[in-house]
């Protein structure tokens, strides 16, 4: 199922999104929207009601001195001390940590709780013993209030954590203590790098998280995964039960350095782009669309609302830039759906490799076009394709 | 024979600017929408000019997209302008405002605005190099990138490099409607001319912009284009 993963600048957005039904869920985000403004979404539109809802509190924005905290900071449930290796030896600084979150996720309508959400650097590292007493006081709290909501434990993880699977596999035994209580487990991998290329992984890892989501589903966990792009639809067939994905670039990849103070020199420009999973790509509409024309369309387009605008050559500048987030979910939605009707991840893996061809064949169609100089990069669809199969070999799915 | 792209570059300006007119003006690292465009050649063929307010606001991708749905005859609503523009109706009356301060739009009844009578854009030309030692592809690209806002697109090589690509490329530069120069250090040859784009300034956000930006450097020099 799709989640929209609530960020800057929501209003038309989100209206446009949930007025087209192209998502199950949302995931709101405090540091941009207040608990009351999200409450009053909420109010003014009754299509929220069928909707999975989750607030994440963000506390690792406290892990780091100088991140962009934005409207978290003005919270009185949001810790004010940093969140270092001092403040997490001391219990009744993790108890307080459990108690505000609880009462922060209670001033919204919630379908789901999270844990208090940490950054992890990796699986190895000593803030794991913190994270799990966290969850169990978070568990034990929730008793003591007789509060049978489901909670789901919630972390960031850096990419590098997946580079090696023997220190997942001893997190994932302390994990087993908590099936019973936990719901699920909400995580967002943190992408780390900075590459121009915006789908491109490193294999090994990319393996790493699709068995771990694999076998947190085993174990008889919920999966959502945080701040996705194309690649969600990996997650959706190894098992994920929701993935996320917004509207801007960092909504849909997340980036520790982007989350705190970076210099502006580097973002890049904003361009308008087009999902289309025909190339399992974002594709720049300027470059990938207009400048090539019409022989583009049958390659890229796939059956999405814009295609009408697209089709007309409507001047880009004129283009609604909501329109193109909205277009993203559409296409997102329409394949998260497929992987959603499929019966087991035998069907789903065998489907995202179907796709995966497809695309590979797509991208050479279209970069093989007489007098075509734009280039789609097709380096991630091997990344991808390889990492499924070894998922699957792995799992003898 | 040039060992960098800035050389190429600064180069091709410098004789650019040799054989420039007195209402043609380079620029090196015009901030069009997309990216910097390496050199922009602008030629100026009107008397009318932005005041600093009304550049100001428009070389702002938000204003020249409000000002770029607005006519001088036919009316637009308030709604219409949010439903087109997909900006929150706060945003748009906010940018409204700004516009009927700065005399480029009128409101003639409640939420029912024109442009204003008075108000006219320069009528300014511009021509579009992209220099490049060697990726050519790339240079095609940003070229038609550039086509948004330019009556001419060009793409600059050392001259070795052209007339090689005028021979072997020919049909990317002809289907793509783009030019080629290649240079020498003492001068410049046409191998592949374009034919002109003409540009409405209807509905295109990136040349208004573009217009009102050229107009911010003039101020900023503090000098005017001689007519």
């Amino acid at each position: 199922m799709l989640m929209i993963q609530q960020g800057p600048a929501a209003g038309p957005k989100l209206k446009k999104i949930i007025d087209s039904n192209f998502c199950d869920g949302i995931i709101w985000d405090p540091r941009d929207l207040t608990s009351s403004r999200i409450n009053q979404y909420i109010r003014e539109n009754i299509e929220y009601e069928d909707l999975v809802k989750v607030m994440e509190f963000k506390q690792y924005y406290q892990q780091f001195d100088n991140s962009d905290k934005k409207k978290l900071k003005d919270y009185p449930e949001f810790p004010k001390e940093l969140i270092d290796r001092a403040f997490l030896r001391r219990q009744e600084n993790l108890e307080e940590l459990v108690h505000n979150n609880i009462d922060f996720q209670q001033s919204v309508e919630l379908d789901y709780l999270c844990t208090p959400t940490f950054y992890i650097e990796s699986f190895g590292h000593r803030i794991i013993e913190r994270v799990l007493e966290t969850w169990q006081k978070n568990i034990t709290y929730m008793n003591s209030h007789e509060d049978s909501n489901p909670l789901f434990a919630t972390m960031v993880i850096s990419e590098n954590a997946f580079s090696n699977y023997d220190y997942i596999n001893e997190f994932l035994e302390d994990l087993e203590d908590f099936s019973e209580e936990l719901e699920g487990v909400y995580f967002t991998v943190d992408r780390n790098e900075m590459s121009s290329l915006r789908h491109k992984f490193d294999l090994a890892h990319l393996t790493n998280i699709l068995q771990f989501i694999y076998d947190l589903k085993v174990m008889g966990f919920k999966v959502i995964v945080g701040y996705t792009s194309v690649e969600g639809l990996l997650y959706s067939s190894v098992g994920a039960d929701y993935v996320g994905t917004g509207w801007f670039y960092s909504l849909r990849k997340f980036n520790r350095v982007q989350k705190g103070l970076p210099p502006e020199k580097a973002f890049g420009i904003q361009k308008k782009r087009y999902t289309s999973i025909k190339v399992f790509s974002e594709v720049p509409l300027q470059e990938a669309i207009y400048n090539v024309g019409a022989r583009s369309h049958p390659i890229i387009l796939d059956n999405c609302s814009l295609d009408r605008e697209l089709i007309l050559e409507t001047p880009i500048d004129i283009l609604n830039s909501n329109d193109c987030y909205l277009q993203h979910f559409e296409e997102m939605y329409k394949y998260v759906q497929i992987f959603d009707s499929l019966p087991d991840v035998s069907d789903k893996t065998n489907k995202v490799l179907n796709l995966l061809e497809e695309a590979e064949t797509n991208i050479q169609l279209f970069n093989n076009l007489p007098n075509n100089t734009y280039t789609i990069n097709s380096g991630h669809i091997k990344q991808y394709s390889d990492a499924i199969k070894s998922v699957k070999e792995a799992n003898f799915i | 024979m040039f060992s960098t792209e800035l050389e190429l570059q600064s180069c091709f300006h410098n004789l650019l600017l040799r054989n420039a007119t007195n209402n043609e003006k380079i620029i090196d690292e015009f901030n069009a929408r997309f990216g910097n465009v390496d050199i922009v050649k602008v030629t100026n063929n009107s008397n009318n000019l932005l005041t600093v307010e009304q550049a100001n606001l428009l070389s702002e991708f938000r204003y020249a997209r409000i000002v770029s749905l607005l006519h001088k005859r036919a009316v637009r609503t308030l709604n219409y302008i949010v439903d087109i523009s997909g900006y929150d109706i706060n945003t748009v009356k906010y940018i409204l405002k700004k516009l009927i301060l700065t005399n480029i739009v009128n409101e003639i009844t409640p939420n029912k605005y024109l442009i204003k009578d008075q108000f006219s854009f320069p009528f300014l030309e511009f021509t579009s190099y992209e220099a490049k030692l060697h990726d050519w592809k790339k240079a095609i690209t940003q070229a038609n990138n550039n086509k948004n806002f330019s009556a001419y697109s060009y793409v600059v090589f050392p001259d070795y490099m052209a007339k090689k690509l005028a021979i072997k490329k020919r049909e990317y530069f002809k289907s793509n409607n783009i030019g080629l120069i290649g240079v020498t250090p003492d001068d410049f040859t046409i191998y592949l001319d374009v034919k002109k784009k003409i540009l409405p300034l209807k509905r295109n956000v990136t040349l208004i912009a573009s217009i009102a930006k050229f107009m911010l450097l003039e101020y900023e020099e503090g000098k005017k284009l001689t007519i």
